[in-house]
């Protein structure tokens, strides 16, 4: 089975090239369960799109254990909405392949949790998101879905496009080396090797990009009304 | 005439109050723009007709018309997998320039591939918001730091939105919304299924969560008692763990894990991004610290400037934390 991690490096600010360090919650839920159910017969690949220093995630999926790492680069998708960048990664896909992709819920950045959907309508996939646990069974994978008061255990027939939510844990350890990960390892794939069916990008017309002013918070007064928000919430 | 869907999720065959909150704020933007707001309701089974029953419900709190698609695949729970097909038939048929849902586990798989199908432009997490007279759909970005705004009264293209904040709803008159049935197309055998009964557990408490400001690991242990008393989950930050205050387990954020839960109490923690990349965007943030400057204050709902640790105190002792 080729199992495919799509990973994010999140920008900074909007419009920064700048990246955080680090994976999301959700993206290294992702690697942890690709790297949890890759069996010796399974090849695991970590796939990125975006800037152009959004190297670290490849790198510590590499550190982590998984086979190959792709970078999908390109000016054009430096300020790519989010259909132009699904579309990017599903050319991306199809050229690699795959059997199972797996995502973070949400990005460190837009944190819109749309990404695995649009790639799964993209490539005419099924897809779960807010997954909490993935296990083989048989030729179908025994997927749980969480819901605010329950799990639902779901058999998906793969390919298909799950987002994580939580994962098995990875050892923070492991992780030490990707301080300088080998660059020579990633693979890059540029817009010229997909045949993409690019369209005008959506983007709503007045949308306003507003940095939060200081202070947004209304203020409490003492412990006694922060309990009472607590109380009716237990 | 513009329609605007909202759609309902039901819970136990009963509309959840987030669909109802959803239902009534779409009803001021159909009311502002002249559109007709339709109850988009997919249901395992035609619901019954008296005073109480949801289509009378619906229609209390604002809705024109009904939509309802009922078929035995269609049972909750609903995931795009199992009903997407007959959501994208009922916007077929009812073109939408505005389909709102809940924000809810539910709708984050529903509502950004509905968007796809639909070439819409995806708005999720958002509040509606009143500024010089326009309405926006409003939504934090990049960890709390950045506000998208977009405004309601010009839509080009469609918009499919998921709205926070609806914990309740008010009825907004009485007038019998029109019914309209129709046949939407089911997936015979879809790719996902339900595998086994639902299980159900409680609804997750407030999570509840320290920073380096809590100063040691005996505050992080109370820390885990208010949480088991309020029936959450105990976190930390980044840098409390890396500080080795608390068990690398509770680490939230970067190389960590999130905050779903409605609630988070977040104690002695200065906001920082490498924290807040773990907190949902749904996810109400209540912030104490002693430092009125701290930015934590900037991205919480609710603020409170005194000393974590006293705070905690007081709290766990009001709320019975830590008592056999």
């Amino acid at each position: 089975m080729k199992i495919i991690v799509l990973l994010k490096s999140a920008r900074t600010s909007p419009g920064s090239d700048e990246t955080l360090e680090g994976l999301s919650p959700g993206d290294r839920a992702a690697l942890g369960t690709a790297i949890a159910l890759a069996t010796e017969q399974d090849e695991t690949i970590a796939i990125t799109a975006g800037p152009v220093n959004g190297e670290g995630a490849l790198g510590e999926a590499l550190a982590e254990g998984i086979g190959r790492a792709i970078r999908i680069t390109d000016p054009l998708i430096r300020d790519a909405d989010q259909r132009t960048l699904a579309t990017v990664l599903a050319g991306g896909l199809r050229k690699v392949g795959f059997d199972l992709i797996l995502t973070g819920q949400r990005s460190a950045d837009w944190a819109s949790g749309g990404t695995a959907p649009a790639v799964a309508h993209l490539l005419h996939l099924p897809h779960v998101t807010s997954v909490v646990r993935v296990e083989k069974a048989d030729a179908d994978l025994l997927v749980s879905h969480r819901r605010e008061r329950c799990d639902i255990d779901l058999l998906v027939k793969p390919p298909a496009v799950l987002a994580l939510l939580a994962g098995p844990r990875l050892e923070r350890g492991r992780a030490e080396n990707t301080d300088a990960p080998d660059r020579c390892a990633i693979e890059q794939l540029s817009l010229a090797e997909m045949t993409l069916p690019f369209r005008k990008p959506l983007v709503a017309t007045g949308r306003e990009v507003l940095l939060v002013g200081y202070p947004r918070a209304a203020m409490l007064e003492d412990v006694e009304s922060l309990a009472t928000l607590l109380e009716p919430r237990r | 005439m513009a329609n605007i869907l909202t759609y309902i999720e039901l819970s136990d065959n009963e509309a959840t109050a987030s669909s109802l909150h959803a239902l009534n704020r779409a009803r001021d933007v159909a009311t502002d723009l002249g559109a007709t707001l339709y109850a988009l309701l997919p249901c395992g089974a035609t619901p019954t007709y008296d005073d109480e029953d949801i289509i009378a419900i619906l229609s209390r709190h604002g809705a024109d018309k009904v939509i309802l698609i009922s078929h035995p695949q269609l049972a909750p729970p609903a995931l795009f997998a199992t009903h997407g097909e007959a959501l994208v038939s009922a916007c077929r048929q009812f073109p939408p320039r505005l389909v709102v849902f809940p924000a809810s586990a539910e709708a984050r798989d529903l509502a950004p591939r509905l968007a796809m199908a639909l070439r819409a432009h995806y708005v999720p997490d958002a509040v509606i918001t009143l500024s010089g007279g326009r309405r926006y759909l409003s939504r934090r970005v990049f960890r709390r730091r950045y506000e998208v705004r977009e405004p309601l009264d010009v839509l080009d293209d469609p918009v499919v939105t998921t709205l926070r904040g609806g914990r309740t709803a008010e009825q907004l008159g009485d007038e019998e919304a029109e019914v309209v049935v129709i046949h939407a197309p089911v997936d015979p055998s879809p790719r996902v299924s339900l595998k086994a009964p639902t299980s159900t557990r409680p609804a997750e408490g407030p999570t509840v969560g320290g920073g380096v400001g809590l100063g040691d690991k005996e505050a992080f242990e109370r820390v885990g008692q208010l949480a088991a008393a309020l029936g959450g989950r105990a976190v930390a930050s980044p840098s409390a763990c890396d500080a080795g205050l608390a068990d690398p387990a509770w680490r939230v954020g970067l190389d960590g894990s999130s905050v779903e839960s409605d609630l988070y109490l977040a104690l002695g923690s200065t906001g920082s991004e490498r924290h807040l990349v773990g907190v949902a965007p749904h996810t109400e943030l209540i912030a104490v610290s002693a430092d009125p400057e701290d930015p934590v204050f900037t991205f919480a709902r609710h603020g409170l400037v005194s000393d974590p640790r006293e705070v905690l105190r007081q709290l766990s002792e009001r709320l019975g934390a830590g008592k056999e």
